[in-house]
Parts: structure tokens; sequence; C-alpha cells
């Protein structure tokens, strides 16, 4: 169904308004509270559901307050089948409902029962609809604060018939419907019998189970009585007879010891006085080495002393011999230091006489110096004279070549002026034809005169005729001006430069550059004489004769310097060769008197060994005498040795170390025969005990009553486990299968919502209960709880604001559902006044994109919050109805 | 012990009652939704538990129906 147009007039304080070209997607009614955009809402619902009919007290409220005029309202729609419908209905008044079609006009209870076939509704009671009677209606139309209300309290049943056909057709699965519920209920039940609400067996399953064990544990336990009552007489006569057997052997086994004892008794004698013979051997060797000892010590002590004696001959013969030598050394020392002193005072005396050789040489060298310096002092100070004397000259030779060159220059403009002077005058040629005068000056015939005229000038020519002539007009006066300041200028410079004219003043500069040249060839000589001053040069003639004057001039006869040279070298050389040959008798002296020394050392030592060698010899007894008693030793350890053998004969004769270690290995065995036969007695008396304790009647009876008892109690235990088992597995495959169906059924809304989900509560998603309604938000990723299925908040727990989001986003979803494809009208008046504004912009988002399967009548007090949703139709509601008659805006 | 394994034995004849559900029958059987579903889900496996469950589920429709 989609909304085209809603006119009302006199309705609730409205006495006309009229919206058309509603758009099929999003149409936007704003203004502020009061204006009127619920009654909009109001006339909407009066128009498609409520009978025109009838004077209830609901009807009458809708006459303007104070007014009599009847309330009309007036819709166009097309509904699904694409056919558009325009109704009109009159309240109160003459009341009416006229309904028209493309091809039809009905009228009252046929277009009213038209209005019902098309929307889905059901006729009311005389107090007007009720929202069960309106299907699917109340949920997408959210009136003003209802939406709030959870999505499942605002399904009717007969929404929810509706959603259920619409999903069963949508998703192919047959609801069970109550048979479904009721088979589900009784599985429950089933189950409920052997297994808790945790899935595992109950009180009861257990119990059978329990005593179905203790029946079996009860048989395991006499059937084990019952054997070994079985085996004990058997053990019994076994054992007696092992005693038995053990008795003979035990006695058998105390005659072996026994001899075996007599045995080691013997050997232990023997090996006694084996002992005795083996420590008086021990003690006749020990002799034999003591005499051998001795006797050897006495031997080597002789042989030491004679090779001591042939060592302290031999060392006094070497120290003999170095007296000897030390005393040719001292000889030969003494001559060569003798020869090195005179060699020495022969090298002193020449190397004196090379010194004044060379200080001869010094003074003659400086004397050529002293001549060297007194005529360069003399020719500096002749240059330093000229150099004065031509300054002097210069000084009076003032001008110079910058007067000159302006001289020149004046001389210059004075000529080129009287130049141009020139030229700017009259040249007048006079040709005598007659003797006559010009000017009074005679002029024969046939002579001519030539006059320059500079200025105006009258000719007379005699008697005759006056010329007068005026050249160059005014420019001569001029150039004759300029003539007389440049030789004015030209006056002035030469007096300056006290000169008559430019000839003497270049003369003159000629002979000042001629002077500058003289000074600076002088001052240049005098730069190469004394480079740093005349002051160097003189101090260094003072040094030169006072070197000269501290130096002797003995002239005393004295060879050349080479000579005196060569005669020092020759004594030097001389004197290294004495003093050389003195170090070598030195050395060799030194050497020979090291060697005496250690002759006398050698000597002395061998004395000492001689003299401790005797003093020991003195301590030893005689040679023989301790050969003698060598060969006494040795005949008692051969005696001794002998008495030993025989008495090792005698032990080994007697058992030797064996014979204990039998006694000990017989003694073991007879003991351990004699623990088993104690113990198989121990034993016959036990089994006897046990067979008397036995004997009583009745054991194989209890034990074959116990495998009864236990056969009959596991058949039960096991029948009980097969039927809880069949029990589970039907609970399970049930459950199974119902959450299945309820997945696929919830799927379409839930495929309808999600997405706007994502936009207003991201990180959430729809929750459901068992039934498959939505019943609030899953936050996933807040708690890892069972399964992993997050947190829910119900709708009860989300904010005011969250809940009217919540509340309209699923009522969009049904909607979307519900549609099919087709487009249904969801109006929204003021559903979102809790939200704040940021959720408000999420919202319209929403909306926009619903806008897509659905039309969308939002009605706002906030239009502001709305200019993103972009409807394409947009109306202000403006007024105040209830209160005033006319509605300006109502008019548009 | 030969008297208690022949009680054993005889105890597991008298027990041992397969569940047998006929073809014929249960193509009767009108499970409507999801109760087919977890009908077809038993049927499915072959052994004691499933079939016993099935035959329970059979006996809870009609009970229903009645």
């Amino acid at each position: 169904v989609i909304l085209e147009r809603i006119a009302v007039r006199n309705f609730r304080g409205v006495r006309e308004a009229v919206f058309d070209g509603l758009s099929t997607k999003l149409c936007l009614f704003y203004g502020p509270n009061e204006s009127g955009k619920s009654t909009l809402v109001e006339a909407l619902h009066f128009a498609l559901f409520e009978r025109a009919a009838g004077q209830a007290q609901h009807k009458r409220d809708l006459q303007t307050w104070g007014g009599t005029e009847a309330p009309e309202v007036e819709v166009t729609f097309v509904d699904d089948a694409g056919e558009r419908w325009h109704v009109e209905k009159r309240f109160v008044v003459q009341p009416r409902t006229v309904l028209s079609g493309r091809n039809v006009v009905l009228n009252d209870d046929a277009a009213e029962g038209k209005l019902r076939a098309i929307f889905g509704t059901r006729e009311g009671t005389n107090r007007g609809v009720a929202p069960t009677d309106l299907g699917i209606w109340p949920l997408l139309w959210v009136r003003q604060g209802t939406s709030g209300i959870a999505t499942k309290d605002a399904l009717t049943a007969e929404a929810r018939d509706a959603l259920s056909t619409t999903l069963a057709a949508q998703t192919g699965v047959v609801a069970a419907g109550p048979i479904g519920q009721a088979v589900r209920e009784l599985v429950a039940r089933a189950y409920a019998e052997h297994w808790t609400s945790t899935g595992r067996e109950n009180r009861e399953l257990r119990a059978v189970v329990e005593a179905a064990e203790a029946a079996e544990r009860a048989r395991d336990d006499l059937h084990e009585r019952w054997l070994a009552a079985q085996g004990i007489a058997d053990e019994l006569v076994r054992r007696r007879d092992e005693a038995d057997g053990l008795d003979a052997r035990v006695r058998d086994q105390q005659v072996v010891v026994r001899e075996a004892a007599a045995r080691a008794d013997a050997a232990r004698d023997a090996r006694r006085a084996l002992e005795v013979a083996d420590r008086e051997v021990e003690l006749a060797r020990q002799q034999v080495e003591q005499a051998e000892r001795a006797h050897a010590e006495r031997v080597a002590t002789d042989e030491a002393l004679a090779e001591s004696v042939r060592r302290h001959d031999v060392a006094g013969q070497a120290a003999a011999e170095a007296e000897r030598r030390l005393a040719e050394a001292d000889a030969r020392r003494r001559t060569a230091r003798a020869a090195a002193d005179a060699a020495e005072q022969r090298a002193v005396a020449a190397r004196r006489v090379v010194d004044r050789v060379q200080r001869r040489a010094e003074r003659e060298r400086l004397q050529v110096e002293q001549a060297d310096l007194r005529s360069t002092i003399a020719q500096a100070e002749a240059a330093e004279k000229g150099v004065r004397a031509h300054a002097d000259s210069l000084a009076a030779l003032p001008l110079r070549r910058t007067d000159v060159e302006k001289l020149e220059h004046l001389v210059q403009l004075r000529d080129r002026a009287r130049d141009r002077l020139e030229a700017a005058s009259a040249r007048v040629v006079v040709t005598a034809v007659a003797p006559v005068s010009v000017d009074g000056q005679p002029l024969a015939a046939g002579d001519t005169i030539e006059l320059v005229v500079a200025a105006p000038r009258t000719l007379a020519l005699g008697d005759v005729a006056t010329i007068r002539i005026s050249p160059g007009g005014a420019d001569v006066d001029v150039l004759a001006g300029q003539l007389a300041r440049h030789g004015a200028d030209l006056a002035a410079a030469l007096a300056a430069a006290d000169v008559p004219d430019l000839a003497t003043a270049r003369a003159r500069l000629e002979q000042r550059l001629r002077l500058e040249r003289l000074r600076e060839e002088e001052a240049a000589k005098l730069s190469v004489l004394a480079k740093d001053g005349m002051h160097p040069l003189r101090e260094r003639l003072a040094r030169v004769e006072a070197r000269l004057a501290a130096i002797d001039a003995h002239d005393e006869a004295l060879p050349s310097v080479d000579e005196a040279l060569v005669a020092k070298d020759a004594a030097e050389a001389a004197l290294v060769v004495a003093q050389a040959e003195a170090r070598t008798a030195d050395e060799q002296l030194g050497k020979v008197q090291e060697a005496a020394y250690e002759a006398r050392g050698e000597l002395r030592r061998q004395a000492d060994e001689v003299a401790r060698l005797r003093g020991r010899l003195d301590g030893l007894g005689d040679a023989s005498v301790l050969a003698a008693a060598v060969e006494s030793a040795r005949k008692v350890h051969g005696d001794a040795v002998v008495a030993r053998q025989a008495h090792a004969r005698a032990f080994q004769a007697a058992g030797g170390d064996e014979a204990e270690k039998v006694l000990v290995d017989m003694q073991a065995a007879l003991d351990r025969l004699d623990v088993r036969r104690r113990e198989a007695r121990e034993d016959v008396v036990r089994l006897q005990a046990a067979i008397e304790e036995r004997s009583e009647a009745g054991l194989y009876d209890q034990w074959q009553d116990a495998v009864a008892e236990a056969i009959a109690r596991r058949g039960a235990a096991d029948a009980a486990r097969r039927r809880a088992e069949a029990r589970r597995v039907l609970h399970e495959a049930v459950e199974r299968a119902y959450r299945a169906m309820r997945d696929r059924f919830a799927g379409p809304v839930r495929d309808a919502v999600e997405d706007w989900v994502r936009i207003l509560f991201p990180g959430s998603s729809l929750a459901l209960d068992d039934d498959g309604d939505v019943i609030g938000l899953r936050t996933v990723g807040v708690e890892r709880s069972a399964g992993g299925a997050g947190v829910v908040e119900t709708f009860d727990q989300l904010s005011g604001g969250a809940r009217e989001q919540f509340g309209v986003l699923v009522r969009l979803g049904i909607a979307k559902v519900l549609a099919e494809g087709r487009r249904l009208p969801v109006i929204l008046d003021d559903a979102l006044v809790n939200s704040d504004a940021e959720r408000r912009g999420r919202m319209v988002e929403v909306l926009r994109r619903a806008s897509e399967h659905l039309q969308v009548l939002v009605l706002t007090c906030h239009d502001e919050d709305f200019d993103r949703l972009a409807a394409p139709w947009q109306r202000e509601v403006r007024g105040r109805p209830g209160r005033r008659a006319v509605a300006s805006g109502f008019d548009a | 012990v030969r008297h208690g394994e022949e009680l054993l034995s005889l105890q597991l004849e008298t027990d041992d009652v397969a569940t047998v559900i006929d073809e014929a029958d249960s193509a009767a059987v009108d499970a409507p939704g999801f109760l087919g579903e977890a009908l077809d889900a038993l049927l499915a496996v072959d052994d004691d538990a499933h079939r016993e469950a099935a035959r329970l589920l059979y006996g809870m429709l009609a009970e229903v129906r009645r």
C-alpha cells in the first residue's frame, strides 16, 4: 500500500488541510509541538480503520472544540495490486463513507468492508477498533511515545500470524505449531526422567547403576573367598611334605659343617706358624742388607780419598803456574803505560803549535776585512752626501710635470681661440690701378696689399673713397673675448709657475727630471753599500778592530797551518796506538789475576776434601771385619728361608685359605635350609587353622545367590541406561532440529535488520529468544561466555533512547519482511524524542536505507536533524489544532 | 561357575530386544516441521539408541494427536 494524498476538514480544530503528491519513499512532516502532526496520523487512522457511522464519544471528540461542522477526511492510496483508491469519510453529522476505485464506487458498509479487505483489518465495536483488530498496522504506525514499547509486546496475535505465515513462505520452513510445542514438552519431560538440566545422570539413574556395581562387587568377593577355601587343603599337604624333607636335609648339612670346622682349625694353626717364619726371614734379610751397606761405604770412602789426593796435587801445580804468569803480565802493563804517557805529551805539544798557527791566520783575515769595511764606509758616506745635495737642488726646482702639462693645455686653448678669430676676420685685398693711399699708406699702381680685418673698420682710399668693412658680425666680438680670456689664463699660469713662457717651463722640468735620476742613482749605490744603514757597518768595523787588538802579534817562527796539522795528526795517532796497547796490557793483567785467584781457591777446596775424607775413614770400622760380618748375616738368612718353606708346605696340606671359605659357605647353606624348614612349619600351622576356620557350611551357596543378584541388577542398570540414552538422543535431535528451524525462521528479520543494527549499534547484533522473537541486543566481544555468544541486553535493560531506536529499527525490519517486495507505509510520529542528536543522525541513515523498501512518513519537531535524510517530499505543519479554529499551515 | 554363566546367558536373551521400526508405519506418521527433521536425523543412524529414540518420538506424536 502506498499513501498518495491526505486531506482533512473540520478535524480536531483543523479547518482544512491538504497534503498531496506524497513521495513513495520518504516524506518529512515538520513543525513544532502541538502543531498538528499527530492529528494528521489520527485522521489517517480514522479514514482507513474506523467506521464512519456512529456517535460514540471518540468520534464526537473529532469535532473542533465549540464547532458543529462534521469532521471529514479524505485519503488517496494505491493497493498492493496497483489499483488506486480514494476514500472519503464524514463523521458525527450525517456520517458516510465513499470508496471509489477505477471502475467502482462503494458506499458505507460496502466501502468499509472493502477497506478492511484491502488493509487486512477487522471490524471493531461501537467503542472503536482495538489494536488486535488492526493486524500489522499498529506495528508499522508508531504513534508518539510508543516507539519505546518492545516489539514483542507490540505484535498482536494477528500480526504474529501474518509474520509467521510470511516467514514460512519466505524460508520454506513449516512451523510445527502446537503439535511441535506439545511434543517438545513431552521430550523434555522424558529427558528429565534420567538426566539433570546440565546433562548429567540424575539420582535415580545413578542409583540403579550403583546398585548393579555393588552387587557385582559382592559376587566377586564371595567368588574369591570360595576359591581361596578350595586351595588351602592342597597347600597344607604340600607344605607339610616339604617341611619333612627339609628336616633330613638340615641334619645332613650339620655333619658337613662340623667337618669343615675341624679342617679350618688345622689350617689356622699352620698359618700362624708360617707367619712367624715369615717375620724371621724378613729380619735376617734386613741384617744382611745392613752389613752389606757398611762394607760398601768403607770401600767407596777409600776410593774417594785417593781421588781427592790426586786432585789436590794437580791444583797445587796449577796455582804455581798462575803466579808466574801474573808477574809477567804486570811487567808488560807497566811498560805499555809509560809508552802511552810519552805519546800523550807529544800530542799536547803538537796541538799547541796548531793553535798558534790558526790564530795567526785569523789575524790576517781580520786585517783584510778591516780594510774592506773602511773602504765601504767611505763610499757610502760619499753617496749619502750626493743624495742630500741632489735633494737640495730639487727643492729649488718646484715645477712638476703636471704644471707643464697645464701650461701646454692653456697655450693650446689660446692658439685655437686665435685661429678661430682669424678665420672669422675679413681678408681685404686692394690692388692699385693708379697710385693711391690706403689709410694714409701709399700704394703704387699695380701694387697689392692684403688686410685682415678683425673688427669693423673704415679704410680711406685717398681722397677718393672710404670703405666701411664689418667682418663676421657679432661673432667676431665673442671670439675676440674668448681669445682675451684664454690669454689672461695663460699669463696667470706662467706667473704662478714663475716662468716667462712655456719653453722655459719645459727646460726647467727637464733639469728637474735629470736631478731626480742622479739622486736615485746615489740612493741605489748607498743601499748596496749600506743595506741596513751606516751604523751596522761601523759596529762591525769596531768588532774587527777589537778582535785584532786581542790577538797577540808575536812574530815567531812557525810552520805553515798544513804542516802544523799533519804533525798534530801524527802525534794523536801515535797516542791512540799507545793507549790501546796500555789497555790491552791492563786487560791481560786482569785475566791473569782472575786465573791465579781461581787456582788458589781450587787448591784450598781439594785440601778441605782430603781432610774431610780422612776424618770420615777414622769413624768407619776395618774393611776385613766388615766383610766377615756380611758373610755371617747371609748364612743366618739362608737358614730362616729353609725353615719357612717347611711351614708353608704344612699350611697348604691343611687346606690353606680355602678351608675357612668352605666352612662359611657350608654354614650359610645350613642357615638357609633351616629358615625354609621353619617357614614350612609355620605355613602348616597357619593352613591347619584356616581349614578349621572355613569348615563352616554355605560359602558356595552364598556365592551362587550373589551371582544371580548381580545379573539381575546389571540387567536393570543396562536397561535403564539404554532408556536414558534413547531419551538423550531424542532430546538432542528434537532440540537441534528446533533450533535450526528457529534460526531459519528468524533469518529474514535478522537479514533485514542486521545492516541497520551495525549503523546504530556498532559491535552489536540482534538477540533472539528460543521462540525466535527479538528480545534485545547481543554485544559480542565484551564477555566470552555461554559459548562466545556475547552479552545480551534485553529490551527492558536498554536506555530510553536506545529502546526507541531499537524499537523503530525492528519495526522497519518486520515491515520490510512483511512487504515482500511491495511497499508498505511506515509512520514515525516523533518516534525519536529521547535520542540524542548523534543517534538521530545515524537513524536518518537507517531511514534513508529503509526507504529503498518502504514508504517512510517521518513527523518531527526537529527537522534540522533530518536534513541528511534528503526527503524528496517535505512540508511544514503549522498551527495549533484544538486551540485555534484555523491553522494556516494546513492550507498548504 | 558354570551355573553363573547360564544365568547370565539367560538374562541377556530376555533383555536383548531390538527395536524394529516398520517402514510402512513410519511413512504413515505425520511429523510436521522440525519434528520431521528430528525424525529423519534419528532414522539416519543405525544403532539401538537412535532406533529407540525414533520409536519414542512416534509414540509421543501419536499421544499428542489423540
